[in-house]
């Protein structure tokens, strides 16, 4: 157990017996790294502070079921994850409800993807960038889900699996695919 | 070992490759591998630069502020979830069904003689208060189930008591706003009735599993999140009524 997450645990034991404080402690500690993961899975600002907000909710809730064996900050990504894939979903439906012509991924994903080009060689970096948002807006929701926390949020792919709720074999199956699309997008303009 | 597959890079590139020492061997002795590689590495390298918009470092108290009135209209932090001495509560929950009684009576009549007796915005006004108290309560009381912990057998006679209580008045209001056409109001106290009678009738010494399964049962309909929407639409339409009133007044 890393300090972290040792300090969680007890942390975590103070917020279960009702300590405002402690729980507070919690949300302070992880808000940061809840929003990189809401927004490198929903693309945009506002629902990832939505997704923060949701995520925490539900932690309280469910803050009784958190086996303390476990990371608790694992624990949080797994919510944030289905926080992010139900706004994602429930954008897709409320959309096919509505026979919208827009896309379902995030307008700022496809905003920054749809720039022109750039010509110069010095905003080379944001081309990249651009091509990145474009990748990550073309994976499916557990693809970029499973890339997500393998890539950015450094979990092993076993990790990603229990957070996700998949066979290891589709987590990687996930991985390789969204792989796949990244180096797709990339290939003319890093290979 | 032959030529690796592109899926054995990527987990090599997260060091999770089963054959981590003989991929490494091959590496070292197949260019063309280990240009297929370093390709791989500039791809993962570019995913890097994705932006994330900066938070600072006071982001978590910004956030803690935000959450702190949702957790505190859902009361999710009393150390006692009944803090009142008992006959506080009965005493409250007895004025709560005669204005759930009257709120009724007043949905009803209006319904029947519309535009007669009640002002609309009135009737709606002292509706929406007692439903969103209503719902705030059933809010509290499967809170404090979803929240209760322990192996066992699990004592639950006070939640059984509110249990019983708040049946009386969901009935009310569920027939209520049927009869005025809230459905959203009249479909979520329908999901909650069976869940009140089954905490109510369950033995006062739950087992732990079936705790658990009820709250279960909570948790898969979503039925928290459902109360408090409500709850927070119903204050909003109280509040709206009420500007209106105010409006017209002046």
């Amino acid at each position: 157990m890393n300090r972290m997450e040792g300090m969680d645990a007890a942390t975590v034991a103070r917020a279960r017996a009702g300590d405002s404080d402690a729980f507070r402690a919690l949300v302070e500690r992880h808000s940061r790294s809840i929003f990189r993961l809401a927004y490198r899975m929903t693309g945009n600002e506002h629902d990832a502070e939505d997704v923060v907000q949701e995520t925490f909710l539900r932690a309280y809730r469910r803050l009784n079921r958190f086996e303390s064996r476990s990371d608790f900050g694992t624990w949080l990504y797994r919510i944030a994850i289905n926080c992010a894939l139900d706004l994602t979903r429930g954008r897709r439906k409320h959309q096919e409800h509505h026979d919208s012509t827009q896309q379902e991924e995030s307008v700022e994903l496809r905003t920054l993807a749809a720039k022109d080009p750039p010509q110069d060689r010095l905003v080379f970096g944001v081309e990249v960038q651009q091509k990145v948002a474009s990748a990550l807006a073309e994976m499916s929701c557990n693809e970029r889900a499973a890339f997500v926390l393998r890539h950015y949020q450094e979990l092993s792919i076993q990790e990603v699996a229990r957070a996700l709720g998949l066979r290891t074999s589709a987590t990687k199956h996930s991985i390789f695919r969204a792989v796949r699309k990244l180096r797709r997008q990339l290939q003319s303009v890093v290979e | 070992m032959q030529h690796p597959t592109e899926e054995q890079l990527i987990l090599h590139y997260y060091g999770e490759a089963e054959e981590a020492v003989e991929l490494e061997e091959h590496l070292a002795r197949c260019g063309e591998c280990a240009a297929r590689n370093e390709g791989l590495q500039r791809i993962m390298a570019a995913a890097d630069t994705f932006p994330i918009p900066e938070r600072g470092e006071n982001y978590g108290a910004r956030v803690w502020q935000r959450l702190l009135p949702q957790l505190e209209r859902r009361r999710l932090f009393s150390r006692s979830w009944f803090p009142l001495p008992r006959w506080t509560s009965v005493g409250a929950m007895a004025l709560l069904l005669v204005v759930a009684f009257l709120a009724g009576r007043l949905w009803h009549v209006t319904v029947e003689r519309r535009g007669e007796a009640v002002p609309l915005e009135v009737r709606d006004r002292i509706l929406m208060v007692a439903v969103a108290d209503h719902l705030d309560r059933l809010h509290r009381v499967l809170t404090e189930l979803v929240n209760t912990d322990g192996n066992g057998t699990i004592d639950i006679t006070n939640q059984q008591q509110w249990a019983h209580d708040l049946l009386l008045a969901n009935r009310i209001y569920r027939q209520a706003a049927v009869r005025d056409g809230e459905r959203a109001i009249a479909g979520v106290l329908d999901e909650l009735e069976p869940i009140l009678m089954e905490v109510e009738h369950a033995p006062s010494s739950l087992p732990s599993g079936e705790l658990r399964e009820i709250c279960r049962r909570i948790d898969s309909h979503d039925l928290l999140f459902k109360i408090w929407v409500l709850s927070s639409q119903a204050r909003q339409r109280e509040k709206s009524s009420a500007g209106d009133r105010v409006r017209r007044t002046l």
